[in-house]
Protein backbone atom coordinates (compact mmCIF):
# COMPACT_ATOMS: atom_id res chain seq x y z
CA UNK A 1 0.00 0.00 0.00
CA UNK A 2 1.86 3.50 -1.09
CA UNK A 3 -0.62 5.27 1.60
CA UNK A 4 -0.17 3.43 4.60
CA UNK A 5 2.28 1.10 6.27
CA UNK A 6 1.02 -2.01 7.81
CA UNK A 7 1.56 -2.20 11.55
CA UNK A 8 3.44 -5.68 12.52
CA UNK A 9 0.95 -8.53 12.68
CA UNK A 10 -1.76 -6.52 10.62
CA UNK A 11 -3.42 -7.25 7.60
CA UNK A 12 -5.28 -6.57 5.47
CA UNK A 13 -8.99 -7.73 5.59
CA UNK A 14 -10.93 -6.38 2.90
CA UNK A 15 -11.17 -3.56 0.42
CA UNK A 16 -14.07 -1.83 -0.44
CA UNK A 17 -15.39 0.68 -2.82
CA UNK A 18 -18.57 2.39 -3.09
CA UNK A 19 -21.56 -0.22 -4.28
CA UNK A 20 -21.51 0.32 -7.90
CA UNK A 21 -25.11 1.70 -7.96
CA UNK A 22 -24.12 4.83 -6.64
CA UNK A 23 -20.94 4.94 -9.08
CA UNK A 24 -24.30 4.62 -11.49
CA UNK A 25 -26.53 7.63 -9.86
CA UNK A 26 -23.46 10.37 -10.01
CA UNK A 27 -23.27 9.14 -14.02
CA UNK A 28 -26.61 9.03 -14.68
CA UNK A 29 -26.69 13.16 -15.21
CA UNK A 30 -24.06 13.55 -17.58
CA UNK A 31 -25.80 10.59 -19.72
CA UNK A 32 -29.02 12.97 -19.48
CA UNK A 33 -27.14 16.02 -20.22
CA UNK A 34 -25.35 14.23 -23.26
CA UNK A 35 -29.03 13.19 -24.64
CA UNK A 36 -30.05 16.93 -24.57
CA UNK A 37 -28.26 18.17 -28.21
CA UNK A 38 -29.67 15.11 -29.74
CA UNK A 39 -33.54 16.49 -28.85
CA UNK A 40 -32.95 20.12 -31.16
CA UNK A 41 -33.22 17.83 -34.88
CA UNK A 42 -36.63 17.13 -33.54
CA UNK A 43 -37.62 19.94 -32.26
CA UNK A 44 -36.83 21.30 -35.15
CA UNK A 45 -39.09 18.80 -37.56
CA UNK A 46 -41.53 19.21 -35.09
CA UNK A 47 -41.77 23.16 -35.45
CA UNK A 48 -41.84 22.43 -39.26
CA UNK A 49 -45.19 22.05 -39.86
CA UNK A 50 -46.07 25.13 -37.61
CA UNK A 51 -43.72 27.80 -38.97
CA UNK A 52 -41.46 26.89 -42.27
CA UNK A 53 -39.64 30.22 -40.84
CA UNK A 54 -38.57 28.58 -37.53
CA UNK A 55 -37.72 25.59 -39.19
CA UNK A 56 -34.99 27.64 -41.50
CA UNK A 57 -33.44 28.97 -38.31
CA UNK A 58 -33.95 25.74 -36.58
CA UNK A 59 -31.84 23.54 -39.70
CA UNK A 60 -29.03 24.54 -39.10
CA UNK A 61 -29.35 22.26 -35.77
CA UNK A 62 -28.40 18.87 -37.92
CA UNK A 63 -25.89 16.62 -38.06
CA UNK A 64 -25.48 17.93 -41.24
CA UNK A 65 -24.41 21.16 -40.07
CA UNK A 66 -20.60 21.28 -39.39
CA UNK A 67 -20.67 23.77 -36.95
CA UNK A 68 -23.75 21.61 -34.98
CA UNK A 69 -21.56 18.38 -35.36
CA UNK A 70 -18.38 20.20 -33.64
CA UNK A 71 -20.38 21.77 -30.76
CA UNK A 72 -21.94 17.91 -30.30
CA UNK A 73 -18.64 16.06 -30.59
CA UNK A 74 -17.21 19.22 -27.87
CA UNK A 75 -20.00 19.02 -25.79
CA UNK A 76 -19.80 15.20 -25.34
CA UNK A 77 -15.66 15.20 -25.38
CA UNK A 78 -16.39 17.66 -21.87
CA UNK A 79 -18.97 15.48 -20.52
CA UNK A 80 -16.73 12.20 -21.27
CA UNK A 81 -13.79 14.04 -19.31
CA UNK A 82 -16.32 14.89 -16.59
CA UNK A 83 -17.49 11.50 -16.91
CA UNK A 84 -13.90 9.78 -16.42
CA UNK A 85 -13.22 11.94 -13.58
CA UNK A 86 -15.90 10.61 -11.62
CA UNK A 87 -14.96 7.26 -12.73
CA UNK A 88 -11.37 7.95 -11.28
CA UNK A 89 -12.79 9.22 -8.09
CA UNK A 90 -15.16 6.18 -7.74
CA UNK A 91 -12.00 3.70 -8.04
CA UNK A 92 -9.78 5.99 -6.07
CA UNK A 93 -11.45 6.23 -2.67
CA UNK A 94 -12.13 3.68 -0.73
CA UNK A 95 -11.67 1.74 3.01
CA UNK A 96 -9.18 -0.73 3.73
CA UNK A 97 -9.94 -2.82 6.34
CA UNK A 98 -7.62 -4.34 8.60
CA UNK A 99 -7.31 -6.64 12.12
CA UNK A 100 -5.87 -3.27 13.61
CA UNK A 101 -7.84 -0.10 11.43
CA UNK A 102 -10.31 1.40 8.64
CA UNK A 103 -8.29 3.41 6.72
CA UNK A 104 -10.44 5.71 5.00
CA UNK A 105 -8.32 6.53 1.55
CA UNK A 106 -10.40 9.51 -0.06
CA UNK A 107 -9.28 11.14 -3.31
CA UNK A 108 -11.47 15.11 -3.13
CA UNK A 109 -10.16 16.15 -5.97
CA UNK A 110 -6.48 16.08 -8.66
CA UNK A 111 -3.32 16.59 -6.18
CA UNK A 112 -5.89 16.17 -3.22
CA UNK A 113 -6.14 13.25 -1.64
CA UNK A 114 -6.81 12.29 2.47
CA UNK A 115 -5.90 9.24 4.39
CA UNK A 116 -7.19 8.73 7.59
CA UNK A 117 -7.17 5.56 9.95
CA UNK A 118 -9.59 4.79 13.17
CA UNK A 119 -8.47 1.98 14.96
CA UNK A 120 -10.83 -0.66 15.81
CA UNK A 121 -9.90 -0.85 19.25
CA UNK A 122 -11.82 2.45 19.75
CA UNK A 123 -14.88 1.66 18.30
CA UNK A 124 -18.12 0.85 21.02
CA UNK A 125 -20.89 0.78 18.49
CA UNK A 126 -21.36 -0.38 14.69
CA UNK A 127 -24.81 0.85 12.83
CA UNK A 128 -26.02 0.25 9.99
CA UNK A 129 -28.70 2.36 7.49
CA UNK A 130 -30.25 1.44 4.59
CA UNK A 131 -32.31 4.00 3.65
CA UNK A 132 -34.48 3.88 0.40
CA UNK A 133 -36.04 1.39 -2.60
CA UNK A 134 -32.87 0.74 -4.14
CA UNK A 135 -30.72 0.48 -1.30
CA UNK A 136 -33.14 -2.04 -0.15
CA UNK A 137 -33.24 -4.05 -3.36
CA UNK A 138 -29.68 -3.58 -3.85
CA UNK A 139 -27.94 -3.88 -0.67
CA UNK A 140 -26.31 -0.73 -0.10
CA UNK A 141 -26.07 1.33 2.76
CA UNK A 142 -24.29 3.44 5.34
CA UNK A 143 -22.05 2.46 8.26
CA UNK A 144 -21.69 4.39 11.50
CA UNK A 145 -18.46 3.45 13.78
CA UNK A 146 -18.94 5.39 17.14
CA UNK A 147 -16.41 5.67 20.26
CA UNK A 148 -17.12 6.10 23.53
CA UNK A 149 -18.24 8.95 25.01
CA UNK A 150 -20.29 11.76 23.99
CA UNK A 151 -17.86 13.15 21.62
CA UNK A 152 -19.08 12.19 18.18
CA UNK A 153 -16.29 14.19 16.22
CA UNK A 154 -14.31 11.06 16.11
CA UNK A 155 -16.91 8.95 15.01
CA UNK A 156 -16.68 7.35 11.65
CA UNK A 157 -19.38 7.24 8.77
CA UNK A 158 -19.00 5.34 5.07
CA UNK A 159 -21.98 6.32 3.06
CA UNK A 160 -22.58 3.70 -0.19
CA UNK A 161 -21.47 0.78 0.95
CA UNK A 162 -22.43 -2.61 -0.52
CA UNK A 163 -23.60 -5.41 2.09
CA UNK A 164 -23.38 -3.09 5.60
CA UNK A 165 -25.07 -5.96 7.70
CA UNK A 166 -22.27 -8.57 6.98
CA UNK A 167 -19.41 -5.65 7.09
CA UNK A 168 -21.15 -4.38 10.53
CA UNK A 169 -20.81 -8.04 11.57
CA UNK A 170 -17.07 -7.99 10.31
CA UNK A 171 -16.08 -5.07 12.30
CA UNK A 172 -17.76 -6.03 15.37
CA UNK A 173 -15.92 -9.38 14.94
CA UNK A 174 -12.45 -8.00 14.68
CA UNK A 175 -13.06 -5.63 17.64
CA UNK A 176 -14.33 -8.50 19.90
CA UNK A 177 -11.27 -10.32 18.85
CA UNK A 178 -9.22 -6.99 19.52
CA UNK A 179 -10.96 -6.88 23.13
CA UNK A 180 -10.22 -10.65 23.72
CA UNK A 181 -6.11 -10.46 22.90
CA UNK A 182 -6.09 -6.71 25.11
CA UNK A 183 -7.97 -6.65 27.73
CA UNK A 184 -8.88 -3.33 29.72
CA UNK A 185 -7.44 -1.56 25.97
CA UNK A 186 -9.69 1.06 24.21
CA UNK A 187 -12.97 1.16 26.09
CA UNK B 1 -17.13 57.08 -48.94
CA UNK B 2 -19.84 54.48 -47.94
CA UNK B 3 -20.66 52.49 -50.84
CA UNK B 4 -16.72 51.84 -51.49
CA UNK B 5 -16.49 50.35 -47.48
CA UNK B 6 -19.65 48.81 -47.95
CA UNK B 7 -18.18 47.06 -51.88
CA UNK B 8 -15.01 46.16 -50.05
CA UNK B 9 -17.04 44.19 -47.36
CA UNK B 10 -19.00 42.39 -49.40
CA UNK B 11 -15.88 41.46 -51.63
CA UNK B 12 -13.97 40.23 -48.36
CA UNK B 13 -17.04 38.90 -46.42
CA UNK B 14 -16.93 35.51 -48.05
CA UNK B 15 -13.44 34.96 -48.78
CA UNK B 16 -13.26 35.85 -44.59
CA UNK B 17 -15.57 33.24 -43.61
CA UNK B 18 -14.04 30.50 -45.49
CA UNK B 19 -10.30 31.48 -43.80
CA UNK B 20 -11.38 31.90 -40.33
CA UNK B 21 -14.10 28.97 -40.27
CA UNK B 22 -10.39 27.02 -40.65
CA UNK B 23 -8.79 28.96 -38.54
CA UNK B 24 -11.14 28.71 -35.68
CA UNK B 25 -11.76 25.24 -35.59
CA UNK B 26 -7.55 24.80 -36.08
CA UNK B 27 -7.07 26.88 -33.23
CA UNK B 28 -10.24 25.78 -30.85
CA UNK B 29 -9.09 22.20 -31.86
CA UNK B 30 -5.64 22.80 -30.41
CA UNK B 31 -6.99 24.05 -27.37
CA UNK B 32 -8.90 21.44 -26.32
CA UNK B 33 -6.24 18.96 -27.40
CA UNK B 34 -3.29 20.96 -24.99
CA UNK B 35 -6.19 20.91 -22.52
CA UNK B 36 -7.35 17.22 -22.78
CA UNK B 37 -3.23 15.65 -22.90
CA UNK B 38 -2.94 17.87 -19.41
CA UNK B 39 -6.04 16.46 -18.22
CA UNK B 40 -5.12 12.79 -19.45
CA UNK B 41 -2.01 13.22 -18.17
CA UNK B 42 -2.63 14.10 -14.40
CA UNK B 43 -5.68 11.33 -14.60
CA UNK B 44 -2.79 8.87 -15.78
CA UNK B 45 -0.53 9.66 -13.04
CA UNK B 46 -3.41 9.52 -10.50
CA UNK B 47 -4.32 6.40 -11.95
CA UNK B 48 -1.03 4.62 -11.71
CA UNK B 49 0.28 6.03 -8.58
CA UNK B 50 -2.85 5.59 -6.49
CA UNK B 51 -4.14 2.58 -8.83
CA UNK B 52 -2.30 0.11 -6.08
CA UNK B 53 -1.39 -1.43 -9.32
CA UNK B 54 -5.25 -2.56 -10.54
CA UNK B 55 -5.49 -4.26 -13.78
CA UNK B 56 -8.57 -1.70 -14.16
CA UNK B 57 -5.64 1.17 -14.76
CA UNK B 58 -4.87 0.55 -17.76
CA UNK B 59 -7.69 -0.32 -20.29
CA UNK B 60 -9.25 2.64 -18.27
CA UNK B 61 -6.97 5.03 -19.46
CA UNK B 62 -6.45 3.34 -22.90
CA UNK B 63 -11.14 3.36 -23.20
CA UNK B 64 -10.21 7.08 -22.18
CA UNK B 65 -8.26 8.03 -24.92
CA UNK B 66 -9.95 6.10 -27.27
CA UNK B 67 -12.95 7.57 -26.84
CA UNK B 68 -12.29 10.63 -26.73
CA UNK B 69 -10.41 10.40 -29.90
CA UNK B 70 -13.45 9.45 -31.09
CA UNK B 71 -15.61 12.27 -29.86
CA UNK B 72 -12.86 14.57 -30.60
CA UNK B 73 -13.25 12.97 -34.60
CA UNK B 74 -16.82 13.34 -34.90
CA UNK B 75 -16.58 16.94 -34.02
CA UNK B 76 -14.15 17.80 -36.48
CA UNK B 77 -15.78 15.90 -39.10
CA UNK B 78 -17.69 18.13 -41.23
CA UNK B 79 -14.04 20.35 -41.45
CA UNK B 80 -11.98 17.06 -42.94
CA UNK B 81 -12.03 17.71 -46.52
CA UNK B 82 -13.35 14.21 -48.30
Amino acid sequence: MEEFELEEGENVILSLRKHWFVFFIELLPFALIAWVPTLFPALASGFAAASPEALAALGAFSGANPWFRLFLGMWWLVLWILAFNTFTQYFLNHWVFTNKRIVNIHQHGFFDRHVSSFFLIRVQDVSTDVNGLFATLLHYGTIRVQTAGADTEHDFEMAGVPDPTRLRDLIMKEVAGLHDSHPGVGV
Amino acid sequence: MDSAATATSVQIGPAFSAASAYQVVSVAAWVIFILWALYTLIAAYHWLRYGHRSPIAIPALVAHVIVSALLALYAISGFIAT
